[in-house]
């Protein structure tokens, strides 16, 4: 059995902490609240960078999400109030060259609101980049789910597509790490899969509905492993359950080559994947399941109102066992969020909890 | 709350018939022998010498009044533990007054002290549960996600967070308890109704018969 | 007439025309001069108005107007005035009408003229018809129109009934005439008041329309006083003068009912309100022809304002009448008004129009009936509302209500097709209980003459008896609701004035006993109690009858020595029996048989070896009860010195004495609280009886002079003050406490304090020695006077300089607890002395070694003692008020401010010593807040400047009574010296944060004041939120971990004082 300790605690919310995102590139953490504030934390000083707050939100912040792509970085920030903000590094004078880590994660640096989007009828619950940084997806209580397509310097948001198949609030968006593939939640109890048409780029079709969970679907993550080797997806449930969902069939996706994106050659019309439950990780929850995440080595981390962290591992394909439990990992709060992070030594967990504070933690396998 | 009552003639309590916890018959009696010892320390407590002060033996300890010592204080430590228990959650919110009526929660029998199951480890480090069924005054009464709502604020502004607040329809006691218990335990949701200034105003109205 | 006569004349009157407008005081006196001079025959009237006669037509309207006011003003004070002068004056003044100018002074003078002796009523038709052909209101303003009123008001009120034989139309003409279109509210009044005379008195049957319209055109009137009313009209008075007229002719009626019963559909609730209360006048002065023929449309009209009402849940007619009136909404008043108007309907058929009556009732009750009969029915309780308000008109109404509705009530009672629910017999009491408070309103509280041949309600008592049992001992125990009403129900028809019979009230008494015995719910158990206790205060012959003996049963007696344990867990103990015993004591019939009946219990458990916690729990009881009788009206305790004292002192003192084997054998508690039970009864008898009293209880106690206070005998005698005999003393000291410091001591003053002080010498149980020095107190207190000023004086400075000089700490204290005791009572009458001591011991205050009891002794000094409780009776002597007849403190000698002067004084000194630093400045920090809190908040506030800086420093010190009286007075300075608390928020609000964490070891006490500090900055708005909002989340944070205090108390006060923080801004905003 595995042993998850603490690491460092980063304190400071003075109100639930909703999530967290680490940045793919540079140590950089996000964590947002519903102190109405988003803070920024540089992973390896432990230091606070900075706190974006000027009243951009006027309520609850519930997602943020860094922008995988750009020289300086960026972060989109969701909040109840509806309306997503987009953050960024100042740009010291325009220059291109990639700007060094200690620049990125200087404290007291210059972070600007580069622009609020509006568009959603009410409390946003999730955002997220595609791997390309072209798009940003965003999902709200309102049933929608929208596209916007944006450019480099975060300037433009265009909304290219509104997705309203659910019936009820969406709580989770997510894509896919390496191609344009995109899995939302809802408290419809469903999970509901799109890719992008290859010929129309600005359409997006539902290639599945993912159906099983006896509550809602609070949130999911891919494997993050090339497309061509299957696609699975890992979902948390207000059933208390974790589940593992595999991609059996269905038409070849464009995928990533160094940044740019190429039609698939074969042309295949089929409109639907076919999608099967291939596991049902083994239940150790006592609460609802808020977060789980898939690191890049294939262990699953889950995270729970009843305060506890389980990490899972993959014995044979679609075998699972646990490797380790946390409890009252964030004392007798629950926990809202869980994360991986590829630390310079070995993978760590990011968690998030009601307590308003973000634990560190490493995992000792 | 405008417009036309939803339930114009609910069945009313008598106050005096809302279960309370009786002091007056059982405490006094409880502690019947502690209320004499009580009797006791208030005659002496004027008193200059220590209890034990054999005047023949003259040491200083001894004339030390105990109330500037802090034994006191220790004493205070062994004090009896009241456990949070269905009572104790039904008299936060049976004060709750109806949305719509000028009567509380409890006169309306929206809540019942059977209907209150507390599980609580005793403990402030592990997490306990309380869970409550509530009926609405008639079975397609609307408000009955706000008045969830409001007990939900109440408890969750005074019961320790250690405890996970349930909140249930009664069964049978709505046409759409489904809906309306998913509701009322989506955190989200809750979350974002205590930020709707409109929502904030008719509770604030609702517990202000609380205190 | 002689010149100069006339030149002075002339100057009266120029005198009086320059002073119109100008000065009052002017225009009476000069008015009053030449009236003495008409009145005594110095000039004649004709030659005044001969005088007057230039001003009189002069072209100058003002001085034409000024003149005739002269003329009127003179003749308003002499009388009599010839006739033929009358009448000139009359035809001159009605000559003047027309001069617009000049018209008020006209009508004014014909107003007086009219009312003189002598006046012709031949002169009135001349008066009327000119008013009609030569006044025209409109041209006139309210003050001018006022006097064309009054006019006709003077008319009226002289020459009615010729008016009515020969001038009735033209009166009601003239009247018509002049009360046009009027609007202003002074006037109105008088328009009403006339209007209503002549609607009731002159025969109006051609121009009844017209007098109607001229009053109900204003129908419904509203008025809004001005600011500087100078008439102070109020909307009330032009309502009801309105009113009088509507209903002041039965003539009336075709038109005003029905007019008035469309006026209520208004939405208006005033306007609605308003038509309700005439239409009940016109109801009540209408006559019965007029009821005859309209009481059906009035009851369709107004029945749904009940039926289709939402009736609030109350259990009694008074009370919903009571809360509809109070109510804060104008619409619900309405259901008030209407049960009256049924009710006045219901009295207005008198014997002879028995038909009428049948109609109504058989109607009302047939229409209500069918909703009776499902007694569950929505409109049930409604209905039977109703009834009860018409029953309730008169005891005839009452016994055709009953008769014709009780079969209906009852029905569901027999019929057995619909089930027998809860609800349905739920329903029936309540509707049955509401009917029966109509006989109580007529029977019990007017008390009108009961005739159980006649009485219709008798007939049925069977069947609601019936009803009432069978509800109580067929439900099921988790009836709560429907078990309490019927209890509830019980002790009502127990307590309708002799309804039932002695058997049937002990039947239900009984059932009430039952539910007390056997039923183990809470509520029920409660609301048993409450019943039995509403009994006990109007029947209690059936309590000592019926419940008592069941009650005292359960104690034990000479055969079973055991408690008879009962089924119901609310009452499975002695002690609870004892309550219950205690709780229906409510009046001296009980208490008498109560405390002899306990009396032979105690006897018999004193007896058997029962647990020491038994004989205190029945001693305990007697003392309850025997405390609450001091609120029963009359009360005297004076048989109880000699029916119960003798053997009641004999037993405990047997017991505690003398009796080894006894369970409270040297038992303290027992006795102190056995001494309380003297004490009560001797402060409830007669002062006559004292000195008496006192001289037995010293023969007994101190001087062993034998025991003729006690039913028999002890085996040795007592002495207080010798060893083995001290757990006698609280007896003793109770009896100081108790009786008339205007009695005498049977030995000196000095001796008894002598043995006193010498039996503290050597005594070492702390017990003994509080009751030793209370009794030192009392004596130095009550009986010590001027002449042992010297003794006193000896002996508190050999007291002094042991504490000073000696070298052992207990012989210290233990003469600082001399001292202090004595000072204690010189404290309290105020006695100069006292303040000489107080000096020494501040100084006390600055000795190392004494640090830790020189702080308590001044508590002592200000400590609310049990046994200087004052006591009060007329006639007790007082130096204030010597014969004093109203009630005055008879048991000890206080001077009313001694505590005001007492922390005026010291409180200073206090302040000082802490502000000093040093060693000693805990020392007096902690004597401030052992003191503050026996002070009350008047004297505290004065000082709440200096004294909140060292509280909050006090807070510091890890003392859990010193920091719960910190936090006490800081509660106050919080309520009353925002501005000071504002500037401390900083420092304030964290330190209160801290104490109330629950790991700090601060006991429950503290925690609580310390929340009801937080609680209490956010209710005085002179803090306000916006200083508060500041530390909102604060607060709101570092309360959460004591929601998990380990006492409920806490947390409660935790979560109250949270919701407070959430809510600050929003309650701003309401």
């Amino acid at each position: 059995m595995a042993e998850i300790s603490l690491s460092h605690t980063f304190k400071g919310h003075s109100d639930k902490c909703w999530s967290t995102s680490v940045h793919k590139k540079y140590p950089l953490l996000a964590s947002v609240s519903s102190d109405k504030t988003c803070r920024l934390y540089n992973l390896n000083t432990k230091q606070l960078i900075a706190i974006l707050d000027d009243d951009t939100h006027s309520k609850a912040v519930r997602t943020v999400d860094w922008k995988p792509t750009g020289d300086f970085p960026s972060l989109a920030v969701g909040s109840f109030d509806s309306t997503i903000s987009i953050w960024g590094r100042e740009d010291e004078d325009g220059d291109e060259m990639e700007i060094s880590v200690t620049a990125a994660t200087a404290s007291g640096s210059e972070w600007s609101l580069m622009a609020v989007i509006e568009g959603h009828e009410n409390e946003v619950k999730a955002v997220s980049w595609s791997c390309d940084g072209e798009y940003l997806a965003s999902c709200s209580r309102d049933k929608s789910v929208w596209l916007w397509e944006t450019d480099e310097a975060n300037e433009e948001f265009e909304c290219i597509n509104v997705i309203q198949d659910h019936s009820q609030d969406v709580k989770h968006v997510v894509w896919h790490p390496f191609t344009k593939f995109l899995a939302t939640s809802s408290y419809d109890d469903t999970i509901r899969l799109y890719k992008q048409d290859s010929y129309d780029y600005d359409d997006w079709i539902n290639v599945a509905v993912l159906t099983g969970h006896q509550g809602t679907v609070w949130h999911s993550d891919f494997e993050k492993i090339d497309p061509d080797q299957g696609i699975r997806l890992c979902s948390g449930s207000d059933d208390e359950t974790v589940r593992i969902w595999k991609r059996v069939s269905g038409a070849e996706l464009s995928k990533q080559k160094n940044g740019e994106a190429i039609p698939s050659v074969v042309r295949e019309d089929s409109h639907s994947d076919e999608w099967v439950e291939e596991a049902m990780l083994p239940k150790v929850h006592t609460g609802p399941v808020y977060s789980v995440s898939w690191n890049k080595n294939g262990l699953i981390a889950s995270a729970s109102a009843d305060g506890r962290i389980v990490v899972y591992e993959e014995t044979a394909k679609g075998v699972w066992r646990v490797v380790a439990v946390k409890e009252t990992t964030h004392g007798i709060f629950e926990v809202n969020s869980i994360e991986w992070w590829s630390s310079p030594d070995g993978e760590m967990l990011v968690s998030a909890g009601d307590d308003g504070n973000v634990n560190l933690w490493s995992l000792s396998l | 709350m405008s417009g036309d009552i939803i339930n114009a003639n609910p069945t009313v309590l008598d106050v005096s018939q809302l279960p309370t916890r009786r002091e007056k018959y059982t405490k006094e009696s409880a502690k019947g022998g502690q209320s004499d010892i009580l009797l006791l320390n208030n005659l002496l407590s004027l008193s200059l010498l220590t209890p034990s002060g054999d005047l023949n033996e003259n040491k200083a300890g001894q004339v030390t009044p105990p109330e500037l010592t802090d034994d006191e204080t220790e004493a205070e430590e062994e004090e009896a533990e009241d456990p949070i228990d269905a009572q104790e959650i039904y008299d936060l919110i049976s004060s709750i007054s109806d949305p719509e009526h000028p009567l509380t929660l409890g006169q309306l029998a929206v809540v019942n002290l059977n209907d209150i199951t507390v599980t609580d480890p005793r403990d402030p480090t592990k997490i306990g549960e309380v869970l409550i069924k509530i009926t609405p005054t008639i079975t397609h009464c609307s408000l009955a996600t706000l008045i969830g709502l409001g007990i939900r604020v109440r408890l969750e502004r005074s019961l320790p967070p250690r405890l996970r607040i349930k909140i249930l329809l009664k069964e049978g006691s709505h046409q759409s308890e489904n809906q309306v218990n998913k509701q009322l335990n989506d955190k989200e949701r809750v979350c974002a109704a205590c930020e709707n200034e409109q929502l904030l105003k008719v509770i604030t109205h609702m517990l202000s018969t609380c205190i | 007439m002689a010149e100069d006569k006339q030149s002075l004349i002339r100057s009266l009157i120029s005198q009086y025309i320059v002073s119109v407008d100008v000065s009052d005081i002017e225009l009476e006196a000069s008015s009053k001069s030449l009236a003495e001079y008409l009145q005594s025959g110095e000039i004649s009237l004709l030659e005044f108005i001969k005088l007057l006669g230039p001003h009189l037509t002069d072209d100058g309207d003002k001085l034409r107007s000024s003149s005739v006011s002269c003329l009127v003003d003179t003749l308003r004070l002499v009388s009599p005035l010839k006739r033929n002068d009358l009448s000139v004056l009359t035809d001159f003044l009605l000559s003047k009408l027309t001069d617009e100018p000049c018209t008020l002074e006209a009508l004014r003078g014909l107003t007086i003229l009219v009312g003189k002796p002598g006046f012709q009523f031949a002169q009135v038709a001349n008066i009327l018809n000119s008013v009609r052909d030569h006044y025209d209101s409109k041209k006139h303003l309210a003050k001018v129109r006022y006097w064309s009123f009054e006019l006709l008001k003077a008319i009226l009120t002289k020459f009615e009934d010729q008016l009515i034989v020969a001038l009735n139309d033209e009166f009601i003409d003239s009247f018509l005439y002049i009360s046009a279109n009027e609007k202003d509210p002074r006037n109105l009044i008088l328009s009403f008041g006339l209007n209503t005379h002549i609607s009731s008195k002159f025969d109006i049957e051609t121009k009844s329309a017209d007098l109607f319209d001229a009053a109900f055109c204003y129908f419904p009137i509203s008025f809004k006083p001005p600011a500087n009313d100078p008439y102070k009209i109020t909307p009330e008075q032009l309502k009801e003068a309105l009113r009088s007229v509507i209903a002041a002719n039965s003539a009336f009626a075709k038109d005003a009912l029905p007019s008035l019963i469309e006026k209520l559909s208004s939405t208006a609730p005033s306007v609605k309100l308003d038509t309700l209360e005439t239409i009940n006048r016109c109801v009540l002065s209408y006559d019965e022809a007029t009821i005859e023929e309209y009481w059906l449309s009035v009851w369709n009209s107004l029945k749904f304002e009940i039926l289709h009402a939402e009736v609030a849940s109350v259990n009694s007619m008074d009370d919903l009448i009571q809360y509809y009136t109070n109510a804060e909404n104008e619409e619900e008043k309405v259901i008030p008004l209407v049960l009256t108007v049924f009710k006045s309907l219901g009295g207005r058929f008198s014997g002879q129009n028995e038909a009428g009556l049948r109609d109504y009732i058989s109607v009302v009750v047939n229409e209500l009936g069918k909703f009776l009969t499902t007694p569950d029915h929505k409109q049930a309780k409604q209905s039977a509302i109703i009834l009860s308000a018409i029953a309730s008109a008169n005891v005839h109404v009452f016994n055709l209500v009953i008769s014709t509705s009780f079969p209906f009530l009852l029905q569901a009672l027999e019929d057995d097709a619909s089930p027998w629910t809860i609800s349905k017999q739920r329903s029936m009491i309540t509707n049955v209980s509401f009917v029966l408070d109509s006989y109580d309103s007529l029977f019990t509280k007017q008390s009108n003459v009961i005739d159980p041949e006649t009485n219709a309600l008798f007939q049925y008592k069977s069947e609601i008896l019936m009803l009432l049992t069978r509800s109580l001992g067929a439900s099921l125990k988790v009836e709560v609701s429907l078990r309490c009403l019927a209890i509830k129900t019980i002790g009502k028809i127990v307590n309708l004035k002799s309804l039932l019979n002695l058997e049937e009230g002990k039947l239900l008494v009984q059932s009430l006993t039952e539910v007390l015995l056997e039923d183990d719910n809470p509520n029920t158990f409660g609301v048993a109690v409450g019943g039995l206790k509403e009994v006990a205060r109007i029947r209690p012959s059936l309590i000592v009858e019926v419940t008592l003996p069941q009650l005292l049963a359960l104690l034990p007696d000479e055969e079973t020595t055991k408690f008879q344990a009962s089924s119901n867990k609310c009452i499975d103990n002695e002690t609870k029996v004892l309550q219950v015993i205690a709780e229906i004591s409510e009046n001296k019939e009980i208490l008498d048989v109560v405390m002899i009946r306990i009396l032979s219990k105690m006897s018999v458990l004193l007896k058997s070896s029962t647990s020491v916690s038994d004989v205190r729990a029945i001693l305990k009881a007697l003392e309850t009860i025997l405390k609450k009788s001091e609120a029963f009206p009359g009360m005297s305790t004076n048989d109880y010195l000699r029916k119960f004292i003798p053997q009641f002192l004999y037993l405990v003192l047997d017991g505690i004495f003398i009796n080894s084997s006894s369970p409270i054998y040297h038992d303290n508690i027992s006795l102190e609280i056995a001494g309380t039970v003297v004490k009560v009864i001797i402060t409830g008898s007669d002062l006559t009886l004292h000195q008496k009293v006192l001289d037995e209880f010293m023969d007994l106690l101190v001087l062993k002079k034998g025991f003729s206070l006690l039913s028999k005998p002890l085996s040795s005698p007592i002495d207080v003050f010798a060893k083995g005999n001290e757990s006698a003393a609280p007896l003793l000291s109770k009896v100081f406490a108790a009786t008339d410091k205007a009695t005498t001591l049977p030995l000196t003053t000095t001796d008894l304090s002598d043995r006193v002080i010498s039996a503290l010498e050597t005594e070492t149980d702390i017990f003994t020695r509080q009751c030793y020095l209370q009794i030192l107190s009392l004596v130095i207190n009550k009986w010590f006077d001027s002449n042992d000023d010297d003794y006193l004086r000896l002996k508190c400075t050999s007291f002094m300089s042991t504490i000073s000089g000696s070298e052992d700490l207990a012989q210290r204290s233990k003469h600082l607890e001399l001292l202090v005791w004595s000072t204690k009572a010189l404290v309290m009458k105020n006695d100069k002395y006292a303040h000489e001591i107080l000096e020494y011991l501040v100084s006390l205050l600055e000795v190392p070694e004494l640090a830790n009891v020189a702080p308590k002794a001044f508590e002592i000094l200000v400590a609310d003692v049990e046994c200087f409780d004052a006591y009060k009776k007329a006639g007790a002597t007082s130096k204030a008020l010597p014969f004093a007849k109203k009630a005055a403190v008879f048991n000890i000698s206080t001077s009313p401010l001694y505590k005001q002067r007492f922390f005026n004084t010291l409180i200073p000194k206090l302040i000082a010593g802490s502000n000093r630093g040093g060693d000693q400045k805990r020392t007096f920090l902690i004597t401030l807040s052992l003191i503050a809190k026996y002070a009350d908040k008047a004297i505290i506030v004065p000082h709440l400047e200096e004294i909140t800086p060292l509280l909050l420093q006090s807070l510091e010190i890890p003392n859990d009574k010193i920091r719960s009286s910190s936090l006490v007075i800081l509660e106050i300075a919080i309520a009353e010296y925002p501005a000071l608390i504002k500037k401390q928020l900083q420092t304030l609000i964290p330190r209160l944060l801290d104490l109330a964490q629950p790991d700090t070891h601060t006991g429950e006490e503290v925690k609580i004041n310390t929340l009801k500090c937080l609680l209490g900055l956010t209710i005085n708005e002179k803090i306000g939120f916006v200083a508060l909002m500041p530390y909102k989340t604060g607060v709101i944070r570092n309360l959460l971990p004591t929601l998990d205090d380990k006492r409920r108390s806490v947390r409660k006060m935790a979560s109250d004082c949270r919701q407070q923080y959430y809510e600050l801004a929003q309650g701003s905003e309401s």
